[in-house]
C-alpha cells in the first residue's frame, strides 16, 4: 500500500479524527471543532481508529488525527507509530492527561506535531488543529503535484 | 551466703514484681486472681485493686474476642514454640501487645489463664511512621494516574463551559451544564479516594471491612497508573465475612500487592483478584502472570528494604509492610511463584478476629 494522500475536502475546514476512550473528552472536542467548521470522526481507542482509517473499499481521508495516549486495546503510542508509518502525511496531535516530558520528546521525534496536556482550552485546541490541518493541506498539495 | 538467698515464694514474687511485662492471672469466671505491680500500675485505678475485678473491665477487649482467645488457650498445649502475640489494644493512648497462656496448678483442677502484656507504644509509633513513609514513597506512580483521572474530566468541564458561553439554546445549555456536574463529581471522587488512601492509618478507626470490596478499590487506584497498560483483570469474589481492621492499612496491603503484580507483568498479562471463605478462614488472593520470583529470592521478599527494582523505583518496604499489617490482624501472607510463571500472594485471616 502506498502513501495515502489525504487532502482537505473542499468547502470545509477539514476532517479531524478524534481518538479518545473518554466521552467526557470526545463530546466537548467534537462540539468545539464542529462549531469551528471541522468535520469530526470519533474513535474510542487505537484499534477503532485504525479500523476507521483502514476500511478497505473506502479508506477514510482525514486531515489531522487528535489522539489520546492512555487507551484500552491499542494505546496511543502504538497507534501513533502505526499512523506515522501508514499515513505519514497526516499530522498527529497528541492530547493527553499526563504531563510527561520524556514521552512528549519521543513522540515529537516520531513526527507528532503537537503535544497538548489536558485540560486544553478552546483557543489552544483550535490553534493546534488549524496549524496541523494547514500543514496537511500543504503536504498533500506537494504529493498531488 | 546461704542466708542471702531468697526463699522460693519471695523469689517468685520478686521476679514477678521486676518483670518488664504486666502479668494477670484470671480464673474461669474471668476474675483477676493475681496482678503483678506493673499490671496494677498500668491498668489499676486508685482505690480499687485489680484482684477480684472482672478482666473485661480491666482490658478493652470485646466479648467475642475474649471467647475466641479463651477457646484457643484451652486448646493450647503449652509446648514451647514461636507463637505470635494474640493481639493489641490501646488504653489511654498507650498501645499494648498481649498474649494469653494456660496456667495449670499442680493441685487444682481449675485451669487458670495468664495474660502477659507489654507496652509497644514507641515501636507502634515508629511502625506507623514507616508505614506512612512507604505510602508516600509509593505515591509517585499513583499521582501520575491521578493526573490522568483528574485532567480528563477537568478538560470536559473546561470544554463544556466554553461551549456554554457561546450557546444560546437553553435546552443545550442545560444538557452541557449537566455534563459538567457529572465531570466535577468525578473529580471530587478521585480526590477523596486519594486523600483517604494517603490519610495516616493512625487517624483511622478499626471498622468492619469487606476484603473483596477493598481489593476492588485498590484495583481502581492502581488502574489509574498509565503503566497498567493492557493487563486483563479477572475477579473471583466470593462473599466473605467482614474483617475488623483499619481500612487504610488493608488498602495499603492490596495497593502494594496489585502494584507489584502490574509491574511484574509490564503492561501485559492477567491479574486475578479473588476472595474465598472456607471454614473459619477468609482468603484474599492476588495473582499475576508476570516475570515471577526466582526461588532463591522467595524467602527474602518480605524483608525490609529488599528490592529487585531499580533505584528510585521501589522502597523495598512494600511487602514487609504488607507482612506487618497482615500479622497485626492475626493473618498470614504467603507467596507461590516460579521464575517466568507469575506469582500468587495469598492472605488469610481468621473470621471473627474481634
Amino acid at each position: 500500500m502506498g502513501f495515502h494522500t489525504h487532502y482537505a475536502v473542499s468547502g470545509r475546514q477539514g476532517r479531524v479524527l478524534v481518538v479518545d476512550d473518554e466521552s467526557s473528552i470526545r463530546k466537548p472536542v467534537k462540539l468545539t471543532l464542529t462549531k469551528a467548521g471541522y468535520e469530526v470522526v470519533e474513535a474510542q481507542d487505537g484499534e477503532q481508529a485504525i479500523k476507521v482509517l483502514n476500511s478497505d473499499d473506502n479508506p477514510l481521508m482525514v486531515d489531522t488525527i487528535l489522539c489520546d495516549i492512555q487507551m484500552p486495546k491499542i494505546n496511543g503510542i502504538d497507534a501513533i507509530a502505526y499512523f506515522r508509518t501508514q499515513y505519514p502525511t497526516v499530522p498527529v496531535v497528541v492530547m493527553t492527561g499526563y504531563p510527561d516530558v520524556d514521552l512528549a520528546v519521543t513522540l515529537m521525534k516520531q513526527g507528532v506535531r503537537d503535544y497538548l496536556v489536558k485540560p486544553v482550552s478552546k483557543e489552544k485546541l483550535l490553534t493546534a488543529i488549524s496549524e496541523a490541518v494547514d500543514n496537511h493541506v500543504i503536504l498533500a498539495g506537494q504529493f498531488v503535484a | 551466703m546461704a542466708e542471702k538467698l531468697l526463699q522460693p515464694p519471695d523469689m517468685i514474687e520478686k521476679i514477678l514484681s521486676s518483670l518488664p511485662g504486666a502479668i494477670l492471672i484470671i480464673n474461669q469466671d474471668r476474675q483477676v486472681e493475681y496482678a503483678n505491680p506493673l499490671a496494677e500500675q498500668h491498668f489499676g485505678s486508685e482505690g480499687a485493686r485489680l484482684v477480684g475485678s472482672l478482666v473485661d473491665n480491666v482490658l478493652p477487649l470485646t466479648e467475642s474476642r475474649w471467647n475466641l482467645l479463651m477457646g484457643e488457650v484451652k486448646a493450647f498445649t503449652a509446648e514451647a514454640g514461636k507463637r505470635q502475640p494474640d493481639g493489641e489494644f490501646e488504653v489511654q493512648k498507650r498501645v499494648y501487645q498481649y498474649r494469653l497462656f494456660p496456667v495449670n496448678g499442680r493441685d487444682s483442677e481449675e485451669q487458670q489463664t495468664g495474660i502477659v502484656i507489654w507496652e509497644i507504644t514507641e515501636q507502634k509509633q515508629l511502625q506507623d511512621r514507616l508505614i506512612q513513609a512507604e505510602k508516600l514513597a509509593s505515591l509517585g506512580s499513583l499521582v501520575s494516574g491521578m493526573a490522568h483521572e483528574i485532567n480528563n474530566p477537568v478538560h470536559g468541564i473546561l470544554g463544556m463551559a466554553e461551549i456554554i458561553v457561546e450557546e444560546k439554546d437553553p435546552e443545550r445549555i442545560k444538557e452541557y451544564a449537566t455534563d459538567i456536574v457529572g465531570f466535577a463529581k468525578h473529580v471530587a471522587t478521585v480526590v477523596s479516594d486519594m486523600a483517604l488512601y494517603i490519610r495516616p492509618a493512625t487517624h483511622d478507626r478499626e471498622v468492619e471491612i469487606d476484603l473483596g470490596e477493598r481489593l476492588g478499590e485498590a484495583l481502581k487506584m492502581v488502574r489509574r497508573n498509565p503503566r497498567f497498560g493492557h493487563v486483563e483483570v479477572v475477579t473471583e469474589f466470593q462473599p466473605v465475612p467482614r474483617l475488623r481492621a483499619r481500612r487504610t492499612e488493608i488498602d495499603q496491603v492490596f495497593v502494594n500487592l496489585i502494584s507489584n503484580a502490574v509491574q511484574a507483568m509490564d503492561g501485559k498479562g492477567r491479574l486475578t483478584l479473588a476472595t474465598r471463605h472456607q471454614g473459619n478462614t477468609i482468603t484474599a488472593q492476588v495473582s499475576d502472570t508476570g516475570c515471577g520470583i526466582p526461588k532463591a529470592l522467595l524467602n527474602k521478599i518480605f524483608d525490609p528494604f529488599f528490592t529487585t527494582k531499580d533505584p528510585g523505583k521501589g522502597t523495598g518496604l512494600g511487602l514487609s509492610i504488607a507482612y506487618n499489617i497482615v500479622g497485626k490482624y492475626g493473618g498470614t501472607i504467603r507467596v507461590e511463584s516460579e521464575e517466568g510463571r507469575g506469582a500468587t500472594f495469598t492472605i488469610q485471616f481468621q473470621a471473627g478476629n474481634h
